[in-house]
């Protein structure tokens, strides 16, 4: 064994805690070894200055008594006094009204995702609908019949062309 | 502690009876204030009783107990930076004569003094090792780290108060 295995252990050596096998390994190394036998001796003295040192005083009088009284005390605030659960059910909304309030909300929410789902749903089964509305004749629906009246070649007669209407003289 | 968990007050009282010198000498040597010592003890038992419901059992009560207390001791040196202001319990019961009690005295001192300069973790290592008597596994519990950290600290403990308490140790 390795004197600094063996330093490593002498603090359970010296109070008889290592196991047998341990300890007989121990005991062989410090017969052999000078060097942990001082090391050995050194740390018993430190140990001996250690626990010479004076007991703590007693335990203060009464604590026991007083340490009860305060769990007593505890005990007492903790428990529900009677008659104020049914005041407390009066003055504040039950557990049970909130529930009820949190399922209304949750399906009032579930009713508007299912409008808005069903009016998609509507209107990708009637396209005319909305493509009346894409086709709808721009001159009419913005009011620019007054373009209809530039001369031919103009800007505005090339910009009715673009937008893919018809003509309103039939052309 | 199941008794405990159920609200029984006078198995709360039985276990602070049986524990509370444990608790209280653990507090006191770490925090060196009787004040601090009963403030520490009764908040840990106060803990216990509040988390009874949710005790579970893997190690022993008294280890648990020296978890928690480890635990406040730790906050509240962290707050308040502790440092021992109280003089060392009563000397002169041990020794007849004025000249040894102020040598006991002066050894005691500079002991309790190389015990307080050690980071707080090897300290608790310390008062929880040589003066609770507990064993490795039970320190690492305590201190929520593993049984290796625990010899680790305790050798780096020993190594600082060797160092420190050099001359008491040739003597």
């Amino acid at each position: 064994m390795r004197c600094k295995t063996v330093r490593n252990e002498l603090d359970r050596f010296a109070r008889q805690e290592l196991a047998p096998r341990m300890r007989e390994q121990v005991e062989a190394h410090l017969i052999e070894c000078a060097g942990c036998r001082r090391h050995l001796a050194r740390q018993e003295r430190l140990v001996n200055l250690l626990t010479g040192l004076p007991q703590p005083p007693a335990v203060p009088e009464g604590f026991s008594d007083h340490l009860r009284a305060v769990a007593r005390e505890r005990q007492a605030a903790r428990r529900p006094v009677p008659g104020s659960l049914r005041r407390r059910r009066w003055l504040l909304p039950s557990t049970s009204v909130g529930k009820k309030a949190a399922q209304a909300a949750a399906l009032a929410g579930g009713l508007l995702i299912g409008l808005f789902m069903g009016q998609q749903t509507w209107r990708s089964a009637h396209p005319s609908l909305p493509q009346q509305t894409m086709h709808a004749d721009p001159v009419a629906v913005y009011q620019l019949d007054y373009l209809t009246d530039a001369p031919g070649g103009s800007l505005a007669q090339s910009f009715l062309s673009l937008t893919g209407t018809p003509s309103h003289d039939g052309t | 502690m199941l008794a405990v968990a159920s609200g029984d007050l006078s198995a709360f009282g039985q276990l602070v009876n049986r524990h509370q010198t444990s608790a209280w000498n653990a507090a006191y040597r770490f925090l060196g204030s009787a004040a601090d010592a009963e403030d520490v003890a009764q908040e840990a038992f106060l803990r216990i009783l509040d988390s009874a419901d949710r005790y579970q059992p893997t190690a022993s009560f008294r280890t648990y107990l020296y978890r928690i207390i480890t635990r406040l001791c730790f906050d509240l040196a962290r707050r308040k930076r502790v440092r021992r202001h109280e003089p060392l319990p009563d000397l002169a019961a041990n020794c007849p004569s004025p000249e040894g009690v102020s040598i006991l005295g002066q050894r005691a001192a500079a002991v309790q003094q190389a015990v307080d300069a050690l980071p707080a973790a090897q300290k608790m290592a310390v008062v929880l090792r040589y003066y609770e008597d507990l064993g490795y596994r039970e320190i690492a519990v305590a201190l929520k780290t593993t049984d290796k950290a625990v010899e680790r600290l305790l050798a780096r403990a020993r190594a600082d108060l060797e160092h420190r308490l050099g001359r008491l140790l040739e003597e």
